[in-house]
């Protein structure tokens, strides 16, 4: 198997009986970075001495048998809004230019307990602001399957570096489908767990009632391998729930019998579904079938108001939370000259990009005094009628299938003069990020250009189990990615 | 939903972000693209309807009150753009 082929459990095999070691694909990895990163774009930066430092020391646990998990010496990119002691942390904005992290996010700290070997800082949208990876300030990223096209956004350089076999696995933040949808669009796995599911601490924050830390990987058990690390408490995130519940397979089972599925008509009936990612979603829920499963019709009635619900409520958030980055207390300042006011208004006016300036407008628009009750307040009362339309489905089913994005990639710059049709992108994903549920992407098949279709999988409040098991069951049907590692 | 040049420019102002007239021109319409699209909520019932502010609706846990390591002290001063033995330095505030 080449190094660009290998899974985290394959290599986990390979270091185990010492067919490899950690510092050898340390090394490849590298190696393939320098090769292929100056036309992806999927790196901000690597840091090759110390990755070569947690490679070395990796080597050593496996020569005298003291590995600490399946992820010891295992390769992992951050997404630029992770805080890595040490290292830069940037969050793909020029406003945080020069910032270094001054401690481990609860993310973080938990792959170093488990000995992965923290490999760089991985593009993304500004402030994680972005549905394709176009609002990255420093460099552009792109699909590494058609470099015409976009390798989905937010957390575009993390699904970009993983499909491009530069790392094993890496993290991104999901705040409407900033992990599902890169990852439908670089044919992986993504999930977005359970609100409060894994520590936010220590991630760059966007919309707190929104944002959850997930991976990307090449196959569901990598996935399911890299979230049961990264899932349970911490007592520095207040919402972090307190319940540990890593998720495991089962061997015997194979089959879907007694899961049901349901399918919403909101989803299947929806104006802007593409017929090619129509016509794949319908032949893996025929998969499903095969495998035993019982398909439900389920509603969510709610769906239509889902992107102007949460582009309300994000905006608003993100406009509060993105009032920190004054000039004063981190990374770049210009307009000293001219008073604090001065300051405060060339800094933010010149280093924030337009997309986060427009989202910053936004949300203080629908903050505001006159416009509060209207927009801000209501789009709360439809944020309850969303989580109460996903709670009543899942009385009906265990698990809702449907697609992740309207449409297979779109090429760089397709959508980029203009916002709304970029929002409405994310039509699918968005609601889950509103309700708090768990749900993944995963590759379904590919349009008649070879480009990835993701399907997702949605579970309710802490249901990662269900969604991992189905997926690795409809994986193991013999479809998607799997396929083409094996090959 | 159209808004007037001066509400954009005051929006501007309240988020603290320099503009000119050209800004205030092409924001002013991508903004009111936007609000025309949210707008879709008018047509929802929220008779009743209590707003959900957070997804779980958790109970926040807090942590002890103890010093632990993650106080950043330094280290965080540092990260500002200027500071000046352990101060961070700002423009005179008070003539």
């Amino acid at each position: 198997m080449t190094i660009t082929n290998l899974t985290i459990s394959s290599c986990h095999t390979d270091f185990a009986s010492g067919a490899r070691r950690p510092s050898d694909v340390a090394q490849e990895m590298i190696s393939v970075i320098q090769q292929k990163d100056e036309q992806l774009g999927a790196f901000l930066s690597i840091d090759e001495k110390d990755i070569m430092r947690q490679a070395s020391e990796a080597d050593e646990r496996y020569a005298n048998g003291t590995q600490r998990s399946p992820l010891d010496g295992i390769p992992i990119g951050l997404k630029d809004n992770f805080l890595h002691k040490g290292q830069p942390c940037r969050a793909g904005s020029k406003i945080l230019d020069g910032f270094v992290s001054p401690y481990d996010g609860g993310a973080v700290r938990k792959l170093k307990e488990a000995g992965a070997i923290l490999t760089g800082r991985m593009n993304c949208d500004e402030f994680a602001m972005g549905s394709s990876n176009e609002n990255a300030a420093y460099r552009p990223c792109v699909n590494p399957i058609n470099a015409e096209y976009v390798p989905g956004g937010s957390s575009g350089g993390s699904a970009a570096g993983v499909a491009a076999g530069m790392v094993l696995g890496s993290l991104g933040t999901d705040t409407g489908g900033s992990i599902r949808l890169p990852a439908s669009f670089c044919g992986l796995v993504g999930l977005k767990p359970t609100y409060g599911r894994v520590s936010r601490f220590g991630v760059v924050a966007f919309a707190s009632s929104l944002d959850q830390v997930g991976p990307f990987a090449k196959t569901v058990d990598d996935c399911r391998l890299l979230y049961n690390h990264l899932q349970g408490f911490d007592a520095r995130d207040t919402t972090s729930r307190n319940i540990d519940e890593p998720v495991t397979f089962s061997e015997k089972e194979t089959g879907l019998k007694g899961v049901r599925v349901g399918v919403p008509k909101s989803f299947v009936e929806h104006d802007g579904l593409d017929d090619e990612v129509r016509a794949t979603l319908m032949y893996s829920l025929d998969v499903l079938k095969s495998l035993g499963a019982t398909i439900v019709d389920v509603d969510l009635p709610h769906l239509k108001y889902a992107v102007a619900t949460y582009y309300i409520i994000a905006t608003a958030e993100a406009a509060s939370n993105l009032a920190r980055y004054d000039g004063i207390r981190y990374g770049q300042r210009l307009g000293e000259t001219d008073g604090l006011e001065g300051l405060y208004r060339q800094t933010r006016g010149q280093l924030f990009g337009d997309e986060v300036k427009r989202r910053i407008l936004l949300g203080n628009y629908v903050l505001s005094a006159g416009y509060f009750d209207a927009y801000y307040r209501k789009a709360q009362k439809v944020r309850r009628l969303l989580a109460h339309d996903y709670a009543k489905a899942f009385e009906e089913c265990d698990v809702i299938f449907g697609p992740t994005s309207p449409t297979p990639p779109f090429k760089l710059g397709e959508k980029a003069a203009d916002p709304l049709a970029m929002y409405l992108s994310d039509i699918y994903t968005v609601t889950v990020n509103l309700a708090g549920n768990c749900a993944l992407s995963l590759n379904a098949g590919f349009s008649k250009d070879g480009l990835p279709i993701g399907m997702q999988l949605i579970g309710g409040l802490y249901q990662e189990s269900t969604i991992l098991n189905v997926a690795h069951r409809f994986e193991g049907a013999g479809l998607g990615r799997q396929q083409q590692i094996k090959s | 939903m159209a808004l007037e040049n001066h509400e954009i420019e005051n929006l501007f102002k309240l988020s603290k972000l320099e503009y000119d007239a050209d800004i205030v021109q092409e924001f002013g319409e991508k903004l009111a693209q936007v609000l025309g699209y949210v707008d879709l909520l008018s047509e929802v019932n929220v008779d009743g309807v209590e707003p959900l502010m957070h997804p779980s609706e958790l109970t926040l846990t807090m942590r002890t009150d103890v010093v632990d390591a993650t106080a950043v002290g330094r280290k965080g001063i540092e990260n500002s753009p200027a500071y000046v033995d352990g101060f961070i330095r700002v423009p005179k505030i008070v003539e």
